[in-house]
């Protein structure tokens, strides 16, 4: 009788409770709040022509970082966010930098990007679907998602990306299950 | 989190039977922004300027017409400054500078006829009270393009102002509400919750002052615990989706200052405390970087004061903040 009153107990449990999340207080010694909610699903268009969709990404974990060409903080973080780039590129973390400028060629973003440090791919926002609710307060604003394309963290202007907190954040979440 | 709900929900509500009117109280207005209770999170310095006028007298919720006129006239220079400890916790220091000036006094008759002495008159110019409060964001939540927040805040207003200051012939002192500062230590109590949602930032804000016995002039004094409100809305009409260039919001706010009866010399006193609501307009630019400028004009729309005072007609100010 407790038995079975324990399986669907257990079975909502499992249904209900995230099945990872990132560490609270990780993110909180990072600035980085903590969200949970699906990513809205967009495309992007690389230097090549080739559409790259968040959804294309799923299993991987993603840095979504939006910026733009005439934000201060923006371009002084560049150098760090491309150490860690080279640093997790091959370990399963997929950097996009997006630029909203709303005029602007690939281009003249892709130089941009490279006289700032930048040896990332870098995607323009008015060349794909993103919506605007992903920057609806202001630049530099980066997205944590995980594997699984739920949005687990959000750092709204500039950080330090070669800090140990910043680090233990992706680590973790390269590492968790995709699901 | 729960808890921590419940338990500012008990103070505020510990407070409310305390509560009591409207004189030009500068302590209770923190920010004296677009929302005027919202304290301020981050790093930063904000000036502001801010000019009160009283002119019209009430009784209760009726205006009072009288064969002449008394005007009360405040100016506040405010210096604030703001430090976030942690993402969490904002201290802040208020520091007014204030310039009072009365021209023409109403007093009231043991029969509660009331009358202007047009001959009495007032300036006192200096330090006002400075107020420490504290600022602790204990719920948060988040999402792709929402964010909610409640803060406490705690707070000591000090009396650094001057409460002896007297009429222009030198023969009494001024009234306790038109000296520099109250003469006592008070301490604040108060709750802050903000929503923003796309272009729109809801704020609801209730700050309570607990009062002491202080002196001014050749008396003691004790104002009465208050009860400020504020609920304000505020808008980004500029631009419509984030671009280089300045973000310009228009607000509008309603709020309210709710005072107990003074005392003097522990006797209550008939005409003071009450209740004044304002509207409040209000529009705030954010020009570059680190610069934040905005203008409120908070015009009284409700009186309701106990025996005959004179009520505020309007506060107008100006600011100037920059972010670190």
């Amino acid at each position: 009788m407790g038995f079975k009153v324990l399986i669907p107990v257990f079975l909502v449990f499992l249904f209900f409770t995230p099945s990872w999340a990132l560490d609270k207080k990780a993110l909180k010694e990072a600035g980085v709040q903590e969200l949970s909610e699906e990513a809205p699903d967009f495309i992007l268009v690389d230097k090549d022509g080739q559409s790259v969709s968040l959804k294309g990404l799923k299993g991987r974990a993603v840095l979504l970082h939006v910026w733009a060409t005439w934000c201060k903080p923006c371009k002084e973080e560049f150098p760090l966010l491309d150490k860690l780039y080279r640093e997790f590129n091959g370990k399963g973390l997929v950097l996009l930098p997006i630029a909203i400028d709303p005029k602007i060629s690939q281009g003249e973003i892709d130089s941009f990007a490279r006289s700032l440090g930048g040896s990332f791919p870098v995607y323009l926002a008015n060349r794909g679907t993103i919506t605007d609710r992903y920057w609806t307060w202001g630049v530099p604003v980066t997205y944590f998602i995980d594997k699984k394309g739920r949005i687990a963290g959000r750092a709204i202007g500039p950080r330090d990306w070669g800090s140990k907190e910043i680090k233990e954040i992706i680590t973790a979440l390269i590492g968790e299950k995709a699901g | 989190m729960n808890k921590h709900i419940l338990a500012a929900l008990l103070a505020i509500g510990f407070l409310l039977p305390f509560s009591g009117e409207s004189i030009a109280c500068d302590y209770c207005l923190l920010s004296q922004g677009i929302s005027p209770l919202e304290t301020i999170k981050g790093s930063g310095i904000k000036i502001n300027e801010r000019y009160t006028r009283l002119t019209k007298p009430y009784k209760g919720t009726e205006r009072l017409h009288l064969d002449a006129g008394a005007k009360e006239e405040y100016w506040t220079t405010e210096l604030t400054g703001f430090y976030g400890v942690t993402e969490d916790i904002t201290v802040l220091g208020v520091v007014p500078l204030r310039k009072t000036k009365v021209d023409g006094h109403l007093h009231v008759h043991a029969d509660g006829t009331p009358e202007v002495h047009t001959d009495v008159t007032g300036t006192e110019f200096g330090l006002g009270d400075i107020a420490l409060i504290g600022r602790y964001a204990f719920f948060k939540k988040h999402t792709l393009d929402s964010t909610t927040t409640i803060a406490g805040l705690f707070g000591v207003k000090l009396p650094t102002g001057k409460t002896s200051g007297k009429t222009d012939d030198g023969a009494e002192f001024l009234d306790a509400h038109q000296q520099l500062g109250t003469g006592s230590t008070d301490f604040i109590l108060g709750i802050s919750a903000n929503r923003a949602k796309d272009r729109l930032t809801l704020s609801a804000n209730l700050l309570g002052t607990v009062t002491t016995v202080g002196r001014a002039g050749d008396r003691t004094h004790r104002f009465g615990d208050m009860l400020n409100y504020d609920l304000t809305a505020k808008y980004r009409v500029y631009p419509t989706s984030l671009a280089q260039g300045p973000q310009v919001f228009v607000a509008l706010g309603l709020n309210g200052e709710l005072r107990q009866r003074e005392k003097e010399d522990n006797v209550e006193v008939a005409d003071s405390g009450g209740h004044t609501i304002y509207l409040s307009p209000g529009i705030q630019v954010a020009a570059a970087e680190h610069w934040v400028f905005e203008l409120t004009y908070q015009q009284a729309i409700y009186h309701n004061l106990y025996g005959a005072q004179l009520g505020e007609d309007y506060k107008a100010s100006g600011g100037v903040t920059y972010l670190f």
